[in-house]
């Protein structure tokens, strides 16, 4: 749906965007990844036709966006970095302004206006002007103004800005539910945000394509293997008190009995149980493989980090080792689970290599 | 379309919910409002000119401001992104805005609507020039608002979009004076830039399309100067920067021609009242007729509201032929001192290397206890233009021999004046050469001091009864002449051997020189019109001859070969005349100049005597100067031809007297009369009757405070509602 093929920008011979090409099919929903300044936005003007690629070829729909300006304006709504909006109109007189531009026909014109306004929660301020809203609403607004018309392409330039936390649940679910019928392209810098809306991850930097994959694959393609959650329960069963290895026992059996007499100080057993967490991870530490353990919040919680480098079945054997000395030091494994690395890891990895790739070369 | 249309209206709401809108407006029409106020109060004139004529400079200030959002506004909300990512052109946008900034202004001039409606429920205003003045108001405005449009594009700062709007618009009223300042062809060209220039004709109530065509190519011009500015961003590649370089060639070349073909193909409808700037069908058709170039230069004082410049400019656009030139004598002293010029709204007229010269004091007429002006410069100038294109002068011979005056001796004024009316002057004595002289159009005998011989008498006789033209001035004399006393019963005309007394009508240091009454005639008329006086110092009165001119009879008896003998009686005489066909049939004598009552005749016996009236004088009223035609018998019912003119007075055309009031004016008028130039008298003058109104004390002070305070009050108060609704929304 949405082609770029070697796409440049220069603005007054600074180059915001190099060598761009990618792909986004139809009804994809597709994030678009980047430090600031990473040309993002420069991107989304040169799709939307707002402004010509100094180089290379663009097409929406088939349609090149300089050339055949209006069928490709037709098919989109866009929602710009500042949300382009008229401080001296009424949401609704607005909306339906748009619905106008839009080439919307005239009977529809009100329906369209009132799903777009029901879709962004902007039913209670319909009728106050755009200029005396408060922030999120006038980024609702402007959401609710790349609705209209129903286009079949979306671009949202950061969509979810200065939302509440609760509105940003909901805009993540619309978009969500406009995947598969609609081609969506959007930017943000909240990783977690991508990472739950969408199929797909366009990473750039400095106006350079860095990545581009599944979120998850891109996660596993930096990490693969290398990283687990592991669960064990704590504190030890009483039964078993005697077979810890002795420096583990003897500072444990003064917390049992206090675990036994009673829960009374929380911060007590808290203690209690990280001591015990820090003596199990030092257990794990001596098994071969293992580079490094470290306790996580909750009580047995720790992430397993394995040496670098290793084969699958390199992998799979130290996690048999770790299962045995679990078993052995009776600590029964509850959850052993590869780890999700975050989206922020892989960006700050990624955007960090490229820059020491780049200076390097 | 439905582009421009979804702009047009989002702009205009966008105006109507602005405070800054109804600042404007209000400010605008406390202007409006004093200006109108003052000038019709002050002048009592029931016209909207000085309305208009302030106002225009308003624009210039108030406009920018009005239209500066335009764009600039887009720019910086970042709505703009909307608009150019929606499927609207870039000319849509430009022209759906444009458009909703024009409709304001055409709203905003529309609250002025109570001004005429004053002038019509209290006085008459001409509806012309009120119709042409608005047409133009809004074309004016329509243009500011192209560049004010023009300008809000080229920043995202609306203050920045105001002053440059505002310096484009002075720049475009300033150059009026670079223009003048300049002269010559690019003053002309810097004046036709000028904005102020074309609206001045639209506010003296005339619709040409040369004006308007400059204020639509003022709009169109920078609304395409305000899209192509927009389209920069989209100048990638040089392919389409070259493109766009030959569109914008193509739009300034179609602009350009568009005004170049509006002056030479000029239409235009004249709306004043006096239409002043429609030449008659006369003049339309001595200028169709011209054979060579003519120039016609206008000396006028720069800001004067004479019609002069119009009149001039007007021959200028009808004939192709006619360069008109308007100049202020103060800025080229060179010029004027060259062709003799010492009077504002002097009109000289040349071709060639011939000249003539058109004094302001002919071009005006008032009419007595009227507040009205009639304007003569169309006749004259096409007069002038005429005169200067005959091939060959009329030529005016004065006999000699007799003690006559003549250009040599007691003339001198008046020859210069017959040349400046386009005549030749020549002398000739008869009995050297026994003829009139060729080519002849008039004889004048100006005061013979001796009796005409019998034979010259014959050849005199001969030139006017083939057709020839004289003027016989014949002053008291103790003498009898026989002689000319027949020349003159030949035409009719019986001379009184007396000194004419009128106690009543006479110069009020001369009782023997008498004021005459004018009689209805064209040769006097114009005279009468312009009261001014004939003076005739001594003078003989005139009597019509006892029938001696009836029918056949006595014309047989005085000149044996005029009666029948049409071509014969031409043959012995010299070629007379311009009219190779001999004139005949009984004189008709008119009156020209005449006495009181009161007046006697004093006879002259050649003892002195006492002025005093005594019993067997004739008493008046007498005839002083008469007017002679004679019916032209080969054409039956043709009008009669003038023949001759007969005063009882010679003294009046020399250098002593000339310039006394009419007395040049009187003789020059009756040469053209009887040279047929008379014909061109018919054209009307125009008449400058300015429309008045008369406002009550009570009327005045209720118009300054309806107009000046209470309207635009109204304006900000509801600026200041609609701002306090919407506060709450
Ligand atoms: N109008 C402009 N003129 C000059 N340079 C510009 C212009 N707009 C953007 N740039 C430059 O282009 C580069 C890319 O900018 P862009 O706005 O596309 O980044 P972005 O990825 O959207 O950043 P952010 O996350 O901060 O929104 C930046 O270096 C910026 O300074
Ligand atoms: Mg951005």
């Amino acid at each position: 749906m949405i082609q770029l093929e070697h796409v440049s920008k220069q603005y007054a011979g600074r180059t915001a965007v190099e060598d761009l090409t990618f792909t986004v099919e139809e009804g994809e929903v597709v994030g678009f990844l980047g430090p600031n300044g990473a040309g993002k936005t420069t991107t989304m003007r040169m799709i939307t036709g707002y402004m010509p690629p100094s180089d290379g070829r663009i097409r929406v729909a088939g349609f090149d966006p300089i050339e055949d300006p209006f069928e490709v304006k037709r098919r989109i709504g866009y929602l710009p970095e500042n949300p382009p909006l008229y401080g001296d109109m009424t949401v609704s007189g607005y909306l339906y302004f748009v619905a106008e531009l839009k080439r919307v026909s005239r009977d529809r014109r009100r329906a369209e206006v009132a799903r777009a306004i029901e879709r962004t929660g902007l039913t209670e301020v319909s009728g106050r002007l755009v200029g005396h809203l408060s922030r999120g609403f006038r980024q609702r607004v402007g959401l609710a103004q790349a609705l209209i018309g129903d286009p079949p392409v979306l671009i949202f330039d950061e969509p979810t800005v200065g939302l509440d936390p609760q509105q940003i649940v909901e805009i993540r679910q619309l978009i969500k539910n406009l995947a598969g019928e609609h081609t969506v392209l959007l930017s943000s810098h909240i990783l977690p945000e991508v990472q739950a809306i969408c199929q797909r991850v366009i990473i750039i930097n400095k106006g350079r394509l860095v990545a581009q994959d599944r979120p998850e694959a891109l996660a596993e393609r930096l990490h693969a293997g290398a990283e687990f959650r592991l669960r064990v329960r704590m504190p030890r069963g009483a039964g078993a008190a005697g077979q810890a290895t002795a420096e583990a026992a003897g500072e444990a059996t003064g917390e049992a009995a206090a675990g036994v007499t009673g829960e009374a100080t929380g911060e007590a057993t808290g203690e209690a149980t990280a001591e015990e967490a820090a003596g199990v991870a030092r257990l794990l530490r001596q098994v071969n493989g293992v580079r490094d353990v470290v306790p996580e919040g909750a009580a047995g919680a720790f992430r397993l980090i394995l040496d670098p480098g290793l084969a699958v079945e390199q992998s799979e054997e130290v996690r048999e080792r770790v299962f045995y000395e679990l078993a052995r030091a009776r600590y029964p494994i509850i959850e052993l689970s590869p780890a999700r690395v975050s989206l922020e890891d892989v960006f700050v990895q990624l955007v960090t290599e490229e820059q020491a790739g780049g200076e390097g070369a | 379309m439905s582009g421009v249309w979804t702009i047009y209206r989002k702009e205009l709401r966008a105006f109507l919910v602005a405070p800054l809108t109804y600042v404007l407006t209000g400010v605008f029409l406390a202007l409006g409002g004093y200006f109108f106020w003052a000038t019709v109060v002050i002048s009592g004139v029931a016209s909207l000119a000085g309305f208009f004529g302030n106002t225009t400079i308003v624009l210039i200030f108030l406009i920018p401001v009005l239209t500066m959002r335009l764009w600039a506004d887009e720019e910086s909300r970042g709505t703009g992104e909307l608009l150019l990512t929606s499927p609207v052109s870039l000319g849509q946008i430009v022209v759906g805005k444009y458009l909703a900034a024009v409709t304001l202004f055409a709203g905003m001039t529309l609250l002025t609507a109570g001004y005429p409606i004053i002038l019509y429920l209290f006085g008459e205003p001409y509806t012309g020039p009120v119709v042409a003045g608005y047409l133009g108001f809004l074309l004016l405005g329509a243009a500011c608002v192209a560049v004010g449009m023009f300008t809000s594009t080229l920043t995202d700062n609306q203050v920045i979009a105001a002053v440059s709007g505002f310096g484009i618009l002075l720049l475009l009223w300033l150059l009026q004076w670079a223009a003048e300042a300049l002269g010559g062809t690019a003053g002309a060209i810097l004046g036709g830039i000028s904005a102020l220039n074309h609206f001045a004709s639209f506010n003296e109530g005339l619709i040409a399309t040369v004006h308007a065509v400059y204020y639509v190519t003022v709009v169109a011009g920078f609304l395409f100067l305000a899209v192509r500015n927009l389209e920069r961003r989209l100048w990638r590649s040089p392919e389409r920067g070259a493109q766009s370089t030959i569109l914008t060639v193509a739009v300034v070349g179609i602009l350009v021609l568009a005004n170049v073909f509006a002056v030479r193909a000029p239409w235009q409808l004249d709306l004043t009242p006096e239409g002043r700037f429609t030449l008659s069908g006369q003049t339309r058709q001595v200028l169709a007729a011209l054979r060579g170039p003519v120039e016609i230069t206008a000396f006028v004082r720069t800001g004067s509201d004479s019609p002069v410049p119009d009149l001039v400019q007007a021959y200028g656009k009808a004939s192709r032929q006619v360069k008109a030139r308007v100049v202020d004598p103060l800025r080229e002293p060179s010029l004027a001192q060259k062709l003799g010029v010492q009077q504002y709204d002097t009109i000289v007229v040349q071709q060639g290397s011939r000249t003539r010269k058109i004094d302001p004091d002919s071009l005006y007429t008032t009419v007595p206890g009227e507040y009205k002006t009639e304007f003569n410069g169309e006749q004259a100038v096409t007069r002038a233009i005429l005169e200067l294109g005959q091939e060959q002068q009329l030529k005016v011979a004065f006999l000699t021999g007799h003690g006559e005056a003549s250009p040599e001796e007691g003339l001198t004024q008046l020859e210069g004046d017959l040349r400046g009316e386009g005549y030749d002057t020549v002398t000739f004595n008869l009995a050297e050469t026994g003829k009139v002289p060729a080519d002849t159009s008039v004889v004048v005998v100006a005061g013979p001091q001796s009796d005409l011989s019998p034979d010259e008498l014959e050849v005199m006789r001969k030139f006017v009864n083939g057709g020839g033209r004289v003027v016989l001035l014949l002053d008291p004399s103790q003498r009898s002449f026989s002689g000319w006393a027949s020349l003159a019963r030949e035409l009719g005309v019986e001379l009184g051997q007396d000194v004419v007394v009128d106690p009543v009508r006479a110069f009020i240091f001369d009782v023997l020189s008498p004021l005459p009454v004018m009689e209805d005639h064209p040769i006097t008329s114009p005279l009468s019109e312009r009261r001014m006086q004939v003076m005739l110092p001594r003078a003989r009165s005139l009597a019509r001859a006892a029938l001696p001119a009836t029918a056949s009879g006595a014309a047989a008896a005085a000149a044996p070969a005029t009666a029948s003998g049409t071509t014969t009686g031409a043959g012995t005489a010299s070629a007379p005349g311009e009219s190779a066909a001999a004139v005949a049939g009984p004189p008709v004598v008119t009156s020209l100049l005449r006495t009181s009552a009161e007046a006697w005749g004093e006879p002259l016996t050649g003892e002195r005597v006492k002025i005093e009236k005594n019993p067997g004088d004739p008493g008046g009223p007498f005839d002083l100067a008469v007017a002679v035609e004679r019916a032209n018998p080969a054409a039956t019912e043709g009008e009669p031809a003038p023949v001759a003119v007969v005063v009882g007075n010679s003294a009046f055309i020399q250098d002593d007297f000339l310039g006394f009031q009419g007395n040049r004016d009187f003789f020059l008028n009756a040469i053209n009369w009887l040279t047929g130039k008379k014909s061109l008298i018919s054209i009307r003058p125009k008449v400058f009757a300015p429309p008045m109104i008369t406002l009550t004390p009570n009327l005045v002070w209720y118009s300054f405070y309806g107009f000046v305070v209470a309207l635009p009050l109204l304006l900000l108060v509801s600026g200041g509602l609609i701002w306090w609704r919407r506060r709450a929304l």
